[in-house]
């Protein structure tokens, strides 16, 4: 035993030296590194017109104060000769600008954009509220290259850079920028929505669902620039309100796409495309139907509102003032601001709307109608009205009584005077008011921020902040 | 057969001390890679106006390694850079050198000036809401924040040419303020300042600087509310100001206000002074205007706080300027005119 553990022991001392070393790699790490980067360096300048990617940040809501953007892209990669950086031109909605580029080795082949550029660094640049800027990376690990397709993971944020073959029309980014002048121009009426046909929860051709698409509050942080590709959806499902997150539009050389897309239900909406001969944009979803409706009248209705209105806001001791220096915009301010607030006799220094006035002199409730007060809160003028709620957002007024007061020379003057009836013709119009709402919640309140558009000349209209505790 | 044993592990220990003595040629080639950058246009400026006469070395374009990696930072734009840079050696190199000259010091500039300077686009922000603008590492490194907003002014419809020129001018005096206040840092770090400069306001130091009201810092004898952190950026931070407050340093604009007696107290006498920025900031040091009902006419008025806080403020800025004078051959106030007169020629 013990002999057969010495030869056991020579034969391991002779085997253990054994060189049997062999190179994995027939090159040194400094040719593989200088190989690697070459090669990505000639990937990304070997594409006659460049990259295109569609670039779309912070969809995994990680982070709650980030809103979701998003940008497109094309890339031209000029490299430096014998070199592994260059210079690389950067063209989206907004033009073009060149930033130097490099690529290295650190935790892998990296690309990095070495000094900024305003197309791109819009998604990158810190500001005292996003310390970390909007999600994109200035350095990018090259992961794969699959489909003829270049993969890219952000070296800091995780964000993802997929660079897409461009070709000649891709290149050419004037499309681009005539679509998104298109689209926005088209945004020139009071209200901007996604008029839904099918597709989306129950909506059909005869009851069409109607998608607000506002400039978010949070829009004002931005310049013109970029305050413009923001966007929210406002919309009622199923008696539920809804109003989503800011983000952004991504213009496209295929179209237009919501970087954050409305979903109802198991429904989607993500993209428009446009049609040339009706000059219109339409969803370009599978299976959805629709398209974009400028409109001077809400469609978004609201439930309710017409009763909050008739029960609480109206009810109100000020009611709903008609005055032309904040509430009453359009043409009837002018009528308004001619005929009222002025010193002559009889002195008619306020007009409301009121729903539960109770007369100064007799006590006696008079209800529903237009309240004219004079100098003192007790002079008054009350028009008689008839309130009907022809639909949750849709009221109409109608005279139904004699003129009353207390003022003296005013029930003459307001049963003859042609343009303080036109002004009353215009309240009392027989198509009503459609009403549109901001509800924000504060402070354990809800802010109804409203406007009453005149169905028969959106222009004039009236604006409100009601509140409900 | 216990020989033959023996000498067979015997033969093996000996074959086993050679068996492994392999050398290995060393390559020729360094395993380890410089990337080389391609130079542009700036590069050479660089290269040709700051590397070759003064040894320093730039950074502008994005180097995750001379930035913290827990700040989000990105890189300045390219003419921006080379606007700070062209200022950094007007206004800041050649008017240190030259007063370094005139002090008898002529190697100053060249031995104790960083060595790498690093351009950062953006400023760097804080979690406590603050952001910073300037960084110095041992001496060597300064990091310069926010280069993007370089000297820019917000121009309005009804400024005149003269009102632009002169906010262009504050704008490249304030930008200023990181340079001379991380530079400073290097002098007090090299050399120390008395120590009787840590005592004038010792009580008053506190790390919540960012709490205090600039007038409440002043009430206390300090130029800034950051000054108030330690007795270092105390120290740093009169510099700092002394050498971006440096407007009519060559000819002193009239002013018309209360005099002082010959105690330094505020009289409610009238007169003209002739004063610098910097000394008008030193003379209406915590002046308040108040109303006095017996005549209904407003008047400044330093209170007796103030009165202190200027005193201490004085005796501080007296320490500074002997320090510089006497370490380092820098006339601060003689610095003040140089720079005056390298920013007007700049903006012209």
């Amino acid at each position: 035993m013990k002999r057969l553990l010495y030869v056991f022991a020579i034969l391991a001392i002779f085997s253990s030296c054994s060189d049997d070393f062999e190179y994995v790699f027939d090159k040194t790490p400094t040719e593989r590194k200088a190989e690697a980067n070459a090669k990505l360096n000639s990937l990304l300048t070997d594409s006659e017109f460049g990259w295109k990617t569609t670039m779309i940040l912070n969809t995994d809501g990680s982070d709650d104060e980030l809103p979701v953007v998003g940008d497109f892209f094309v890339f031209k990669f000029n490299k430096n000769e014998g070199a592994n950086d260059g210079i690389v031109t950067v063209s989206s909605r907004n033009g073009s600008a060149d930033s130097e580029y490099a690529i290295g080795q650190e935790t892998g082949t990296t690309l990095r954009f070495t000094t900024p550029n305003e197309i791109l660094f819009w998604l990158i640049n810190p500001t005292y509220d996003k310390p970390s800027g909007y999600g994109a990376d200035m350095e990018y690990i090259f992961m794969k290259e699959e489909d003829g397709k270049l993969y890219f993971k952000g070296k800091a944020l995780d964000s993802e850079l997929v660079l897409e073959k461009a070709s000649e029309q891709d290149n050419d980014l004037s499309v681009v920028v005539e679509s998104k002048a298109n689209f926005l121009e088209s945004n020139n009426k009071n209200f901007f929505f996604l008029e839904i046909t099918g597709g989306v929860a129950d909506a059909s051709e005869e009851t069409p669902l109607y998608i607000q698409i506002g400039n978010p509050p949070y829009a004002k942080y931005f310049e013109e620039d970029l305050k413009q590709l923001f966007y929210e959806f406002i919309y009622v499902v199923d008696g539920k309100r809804t109003r989503t997150d800011a983000a952004t539009y991504v213009f496209t050389n295929e179209g237009i796409i919501f970087s954050d897309p409305l979903v109802i239900g198991q429904d989607t909406v993500s993209k428009l495309v446009y049609n040339e001969t009706s000059d219109e944009w339409l969803i370009a979803d599978e299976g959805v139907t629709g398209k974009i409706l400028p409109a001077d009248l809400p469609h978004v209705v609201i439930p309710g509102l017409v009763d909050l209105y008739i029960d609480n806001f109206f009810a109100t001791e000020l009611g709903v003032m008609l005055d032309p220096w904040g509430s009453c915009h359009g043409p009837w301010k002018d009528l308004l601001s001619d005929n009222m607030f002025n010193y002559d006799v009889p002195r008619l220094t306020r007009i409301r709307l009121v729903s539960k006035y109770v007369s100064p002199d007799t006590g006696e409730m008079l209800g529903t109608g237009i309240l004219i007060v004079g100098y003192e809160d007790t002079d008054f003028v009350f028009i008689p009205l008839d309130m009907e709620k022809l639909a949750e957002n849709h009221i109409k007024f109608t005279r139904n009584g004699d003129i009353v007061g207390n003022i003296e020379g005013a029930i003459e003057k307001l049963a003859t005077d042609e343009s303080l009836n036109a002004i009353f013709d215009i309240v009392c119009d027989e198509a009503g008011w459609l009403i549109s709402c901001d509800i924000i919640p504060y402070d354990g309140s809800l802010y109804y921020d409203c406007m009453f558009y005149s169905v028969t000349n959106p222009a004039n209209q009236i604006e409100h902040m009601g509140k409900v505790d | 057969m216990n020989k033959l044993y023996r000498l067979l592990i015997l033969s093996s220990v000996v074959f086993s001390l050679f068996s492994c003595d392999k050398e290995d040629s060393l390559s020729d080639e360094s395993v380890v890679t410089i990337e080389q950058r391609t130079q542009n246009e700036l590069d050479v400026w660089i290269y040709e106006n700051l590397t070759l006469p003064y040894n320093v070395e730039v950074k502008y374009t994005w180097d995750d390694g001379e930035v913290e990696n827990e700040f989000h930072v990105t890189p300045p734009k390219v003419e921006k850079a080379k606007q700070f840079l062209e200022a950094y050696l007007n206004v800041w190199i050649k008017t240190y050198d030259d007063e370094a000259i005139a002090g008898g010091n002529p190697d100053f500039l060249k031995k104790y000036m960083p060595k790498q300077l690093v351009l950062v686009g953006s400023p760097q922000f804080n979690g406590d809401g603050t952001m910073t603008l300037g960084l110095a590492e041992g001496g060597k490194k300064v990091t310069i924040f926010n280069i993007n907003e370089f000297a820019n002014v917000i121009i309005n419809d009804w400024n005149t040419a003269e009102e632009i020129l002169e906010k262009k001018r504050d704008a490249i005096f304030m930008a200023f303020h990181t340079m001379h206040h991380e530079f400073a840092h290097i002098m007090h770090q090299t050399k120390f300042y008395p120590d009787e400069f840590k005592e004038i306001c010792k009580v008053d130091y506190t790390g919540n600087w960012m709490d205090v009201f600039p007038d409440v810092a002043q009430l206390k004898g300090f130029i800034t509310p950051y000054s108030m952190l330690n007795e270092n950026e105390d120290f740093v931070e009169i510099v700092a100001a002394m050498l971006d407050q440096v407007k009519n340093s060559n000819e002193p604009k009239l002013y018309t206000t209360q005099l002082k007696d010959d105690q330094g107290n505020l009289t409610l006498d009238e007169g003209d002074v002739y004063l610098s920025q910097w000394e008008w900031t030193i003379y209406s040091w915590g002046f308040k205007s108040v109303l006095d009902t017996t005549t209904w006419r407003y008047h400044l008025k330093q209170s007796a706080e103030a009165r202190e806080g200027y005193d201490k403020f004085v005796a501080k800025v007296d320490i500074v300027t002997s320090y510089y004078k006497e370490k380092w051959g820098i006339d601060l106030y003689s610095l003040q005119k140089r720079i005056e007169t390298a920013v007007n020629t700049l903006i012209q």
